[in-house]
């Protein structure tokens, strides 16, 4: 990952949301000042470099409604928050 | 790495036996549900010497993430649980984890990690509480068995690995089938990250309300001397009717980076502190001596392990693409 050219951190895990329809990933931050929110270029499998943007996890439920089963049924295509 | 390797990965096949060698598949002993998978041709990966199915060569990865999402999934794990038994267990693991043990209850779980002297992150995983003086954790890839059994060293407790294998029942349809599995029907109580004991086709099996996907789910454990087959063909029988089918790892992967959950070794490991890791809230302060307090508490407790979406990530033609 890069900010404006220069090593910003790596990418831990990746994968692709089909609930976000969109690339998304675990990454660790050199600069403990960025985070979410941080606009960031990161290196694909596609060997090309693509704007991404760190964010808080979970990407969503951030509640927890789900695994604790206070929300059963949620759309499957949600903005990201 | 080599140009003749760039593009090639390695996995683990099911092949008819050739027999011979046969010491060298100790590290890769198969689950005993394992044959629910075949079918699909599934590549395997080594997870604590144990075969996790990382993708099926018959099958849609998309198509089986959405039944996740909207019915309900199987996944046969290589989670590994070490049993801890004994008057001082209890003391040993308030030593070696960063979360206190003792409020955890007889019958509940918890997300529990341990770290080195120097705060690094050794493992996490689910401790249950199975009895006052007996527990189970049940971690994630990686080596944590000696460490613990070096560190009961003193301790009135015995460390040994009780045989265990772990599947997950995942999904918002997943209580459905444990109502219809259970012989005695749903457990009276069973809260997020609850324990309990059932009987699955007349099998003893122990259940908890916990997962790898941050869905509704449940997990089972097949001890050594139960019929893992009456289980395992059960909850497929009853499941099918709720459009239930077995998923590798691609599938729960997708999942739990959405639901933020870390992976031992990739999203942490030794070289950095629970603070980093974005697991800080897992460090009690209130509770007395654990390994890596003192150096913890020098610490910068700031975070840099977050999430990344990125819009144009590049998605493979087998619908599982990544940034």
């Amino acid at each position: 990952m890069f900010v404006d050219g220069a090593p910003a951190g790596r990418v831990t895990s990746s994968a692709f949301s089909p609930t976000l329809q969109t690339g998304i990933a675990i990454v660790r931050l050199n600069d403990a000042d960025l985070g979410p929110g941080s606009q960031v270029e990161v290196s694909c499998t596609d060997g090309k470099l693509h704007s991404a943007q760190v964010s808080d996890l979970p990407l969503f439920d951030r509640a927890g409604d789900l695994p604790r089963g206070r929300e059963l049924r949620q759309p499957m295509a949600e903005p990201i928050a | 790495m080599s140009d003749h390797t760039k593009n090639v990965q390695f996995v683990v096949k099911a092949v008819s036996s050739t027999g011979g060698a046969s010491e060298f598949r100790q590290s890769m002993k198969p689950h005993p549900l394992v044959y629910q998978e075949l079918p699909h041709d599934p590549h395997f990966g080594i997870y604590n010497g144990r075969l996790r199915s990382l993708s099926y060569a018959k099958g849609d990865m998309e198509s089986l993430y959405r039944r996740l999402r909207q019915q309900v999934m199987l996944a046969h794990t290589g989670e590994l649980a070490t049993e801890i038994r004994g008057p001082e267990a209890e003391a040993l693991l308030d030593r070696v984890f960063t979360r206190s043990v003792a409020k955890v209850r007889v019958g509940r779980c918890s997300y529990q990690i341990a770290c080195y002297p120097d705060g690094g992150v050794i493992m996490d995983g689910v401790l249950v509480r199975l009895a006052t003086d007996r527990f189970w954790y049940v971690q994630s890839d990686g080596e944590f068995y000696g460490w613990l059994r070096a560190q009961a060293q003193g301790f009135d407790v015995e460390v040994f690995d009780p045989g265990v294998w772990v599947s997950q029942v995942q999904g918002p349809r997943s209580l459905e089938v444990l109502s219809m599995v259970a012989d005695e029907g749903l457990p009276e109580s069973f809260n997020y990250f609850d324990q309990a004991k059932i009987h699955i086709n007349g099998e003893p099996v122990v259940i908890t309300r916990t997962g790898f996907t941050n869905e509704l789910g449940w997990e089972f454990y097949l001890e050594p001397g139960v019929d893992a087959q009456l289980v395992g063909d059960r909850i497929m029988e009853v499941g099918s009717a709720y459009g239930m089918h077995t998923m590798p790892a691609e599938v729960t992967n997708a999942r739990r980076i959405e639901g933020g959950l870390l992976f031992a070794g990739a999203d942490f490991d030794e070289t950095v502190t629970p603070f980093e890791a974005g697991l800080g809230s897992l460090v009690d302060w209130e509770k007395g001596e654990f390994v890596g307090r003192a150096a913890l508490s020098q610490a910068d407790q700031r975070r840099r392990t977050w999430g990344l979406t990125c819009a144009g990530g590049y998605r493979t033609p087998r619908g599982h693409g990544v940034c």
